[in-house]
């Protein structure tokens, strides 16, 4: 009786992780803004960890786990390094990675600021003149 | 009915619920309109659905060191997630990827802004 009850909910859940992560792929796929799809894939990895998980917890074995152990150091190091590339194509004047449409002036009255404020302590990426609202230092 | 069968049933619904979780993050990333708003649906597995995951998944192992290892990882993804969160939100918020009329409190603008009117005095000195 436990064997075949354990089945069915394994399989009730690992239905509900394959519809999460089909609809997170997708929004990986569309995601208009790389940021978008950095949230995407960090949700992604959350799932695939939550199928590691009940996979062993169905098989009873203990083979995957070191598996989850790697993705809970490493998940999150896609995310931060596209956050990092990101805050420094800000910084440098470059204004938006994508060529996407939907920053407003509020946008780039932020930016500005933003550049201000983080350039600071940031190792002044290779700035081009003439480009960059703080070229007159 | 013992003390096996209890875990059992405990297991199944913790994970059930992590897996309503995930569903959940899918449905909101889909729907929410901006990266911030994306990254609240988002966040919910990472921390809670991942460590009801993790619970469950304990209780039907019930091996010590397995144990061991499923509170390592909950640790870790504990710890980490909020790092990505912080980073992701930031360069949302420089890159101005968001709604700014559906703030109702914004601290970051004036820090920036006193930031910015600190390096105006230091410039002109």
């Amino acid at each position: 009786m436990t064997a075949t009850a354990h089945e069915v909910v394994a399989t009730v859940i690992a239905g509900l992780l394959l519809a999460a992560g089909l609809m997170v792929t997708l929004r990986m796929v569309l995601g208009p803004s790389t940021l978008d799809r950095a949230v995407a894939l960090d949700a992604l990895v959350a799932v695939v960890m939550a199928g590691i998980g009940l996979q062993t917890a169905v098989r009873g074995n203990a083979f995957y786990l070191p598996v989850l152990l790697v993705l809970s150091f490493l998940g999150f190091t896609g995310s931060v390094g596209v956050a990092r590339f990101m805050a420094l194509r800000d910084e440098a004047g470059t204004g938006d990675v994508d060529e996407s449409q939907d920053t407003g002036e509020e946008g780039g009255g932020d930016q500005d600021n933003g550049a201000a404020g983080d350039a600071r302590d940031a190792e002044e990426p290779g700035r081009r003149p003439g480009q960059g609202p703080r070229e007159a230092r | 009915m013992n003390w096996t069968a209890v875990a059992d049933v405990a297991g199944a619904v913790f994970m059930l619920a992590g897996g309503v979780l995930c569903l959940l993050a899918g449905i909101g990333l889909l729907r929410l309109p901006d990266v911030l708003t994306r990254m609240h649906a988002a966040t919910k597995p990472q921390s809670f659905g991942l460590l009801l995951v993790l619970v469950g998944s304990g209780l039907w192992v019930r091996s010590l060191v397995d144990l061991g290892i499923l509170l390592l990882v909950g640790l870790f993804q504990l710890a980490t997630s909020p790092v990505a969160a912080h980073m992701v939100g930031r360069a949302a918020y420089r890159t101005g990827r968001m709604d700014s009329e559906d703030i109702v409190l914004d601290e970051l603008e004036e820090a920036l802004r006193r930031a910015a009117a600190e390096d105006e005095r230091e410039n002109r000195r």
